[in-house]
């Protein structure tokens, strides 16, 4: 099975060297195929918000630049995780301008998830989904909205399994890490029939 | 006496013809109404260069009213918004690291817009925006959630009618308690996150047909469901 890590580092802030490879090492070790895209590395424009992949180059978004291989390459893993810093209890600028141009991902028609509208999906695979989050400071409120984020994202991104932990730079449990991944590579290609 | 300043930042790739502008330029336009003073502003390139950065910065910390219209993004800020954020919060950590009593005494509001019929979607956004205003030390008043963003579409809301009656009353209450530096009251919360359109598959309905509708005058509908990155099964 395929593995996608999206690294958020940001530019002269607190490094994630480390935590990626020790997912990458607990993601070897569990089989997987694993590739790591370092965002701030790439050249991936910011979001238009025009809508255009849906209604002009269905599927492909506008803008020709590395966002359109992250999508590519998104689409066809079965985990995706998200490690980042927490900004704000959100993700990383680098993380979610990648994020923004997964739209063509989806389909631009509406159905209802839970009681709630989403849109449908494109594809008939989605990735599982584990987000790591690494923050400066404790703040208590601000893992519970990264974990909630994380779960809206799973819903809309019709993730079949996901979960999401938030480390402490100063303090990484590199062993609790490694007990997460292990357990959740075992949900890892279960389908989603929403 | 001094007369006190309030800036829209506009979070929408989409500028001003966005829905965020929209909702940003009527709430901005009734706070005028009380005498304060305004200035609009498209985040995105307000940021794009360094000197552009410095003015910016300046720009927030002449303000007594920051007010920030966004659309939301996969569940949260659009990438450049949590940039810009992430700026005016380091630029006034280091501002007032030691002094906080010497900030200015400032608040903070925002106005958050989903495509999707439910306002409530908008919810997590809003947590991180209060937690924005936490670090940056500004005063938050409080956060706008608006479902339906689509029926807006960067139209002026006096010109939508009976559709956008109940967004106009809660952001014209909105503007009252800003001025006021009040915390937004429930008034406003409640109207604001009114569907525009009552029944939710109408919405939904008129939304699918729309994008239908703009891929027939592009010549792809038959291709809407096309799948440009499926790998053929080994």
């Amino acid at each position: 099975m395929k593995a996608l890590i999206l690294n958020g580092e940001e530019l002269n802030d607190i490094s994630l060297d480390q935590v990626s490879k020790e997912i990458r090492k607990e993601l070897l070790f569990k089989d997987f195929e694993v590739k790591e895209i370092l965002l701030k590395e790439k050249e991936i424009a910011d979001y238009l918000g025009c809508f255009k992949c849906w209604v002009k180059t269905p599927g492909i978004c506008i803008i020709n630049d590395y966002g359109r291989e992250v999508a590519a390459e998104l689409i066809n893993s079965d985990l995706l995780i998200f490690l980042t810093p927490v900004v704000f209890g959100s993700y990383s600028y680098q993380l979610k301008k990648a994020l923004d141009r997964m739209i063509p991902l989806i389909s631009p028609y509406f159905k209802k998830v839970k009681g709630e509208i989403h849109h449908k999906k494109r594809y008939p695979k989605y990735l599982s989904l584990l987000a790591v989050g690494i923050m400066k400071e404790t703040s208590q409120f601000q893992r519970k909205i990264f974990k909630e984020l994380v779960k809206r994202n799973s819903l809309n991104f019709h993730s079949p399994a996901s979960e999401v932990e938030v480390f402490n730079a100063a303090d990484f449990d590199s062993l609790k890490l490694k007990d997460i991944i292990k357990k959740f590579s075992e949900k890892v290609g279960e389908s989603n029939d929403n | 006496m001094t007369i006190k300043k309030a800036i829209l930042l506009i979070g929408s790739p989409k500028g001003m013809e966005s829905s965020s502008a929209s909702l940003g330029t009527y709430l901005l336009s009734k706070i005028e109404e009380y005498d304060i003073m305004t200035e609009k502003v498209h985040l995105h390139s307000e940021i794009a260069t360094e000197a552009k950065r410095i003015m910016f910065l300046d720009k927030i910390e002449e303000a007594d009213f920051i007010i920030l219209a966004a659309p939301l993004y996969v569940d949260t800020l659009p990438a450049k918004v949590i940039k810009a954020l992430r700026l005016i919060a380091e630029k006034r950590k280091t501002l007032y690291f030691d002094d906080i009593k010497s900030a200015k005494n400032q608040s903070f509001i925002a106005v958050v817009n989903c495509g999707f019929p439910e306002a409530e979607q908008n919810k997590t956004a809003l947590k991180i925006y209060q937690e924005f205003a936490r670090e940056a030390k500004l005063k938050y008043l409080g956060g706008i959630a608006v479902g339906m963003g689509g029926a807006v579409s960067g139209k002026s809301l006096s010109e939508m009618g009976g559709m956008a009656k109940d967004l106009v009353a809660g952001l014209d209450q909105a503007a009252d308690d800003i001025v006021r530096n009040h915390q937004l009251s429930d008034f406003v919360v409640e109207k604001t996150s009114k569907p525009m359109i009552s029944q939710k598959w109408l919405y939904t309905l008129v939304g699918n047909f729309t994008w239908r509708f703009q891929a027939l005058r592009n010549g792809v509908y038959s291709r809407m469901k096309d799948r440009p990155y499926q790998k053929e099964e080994a």
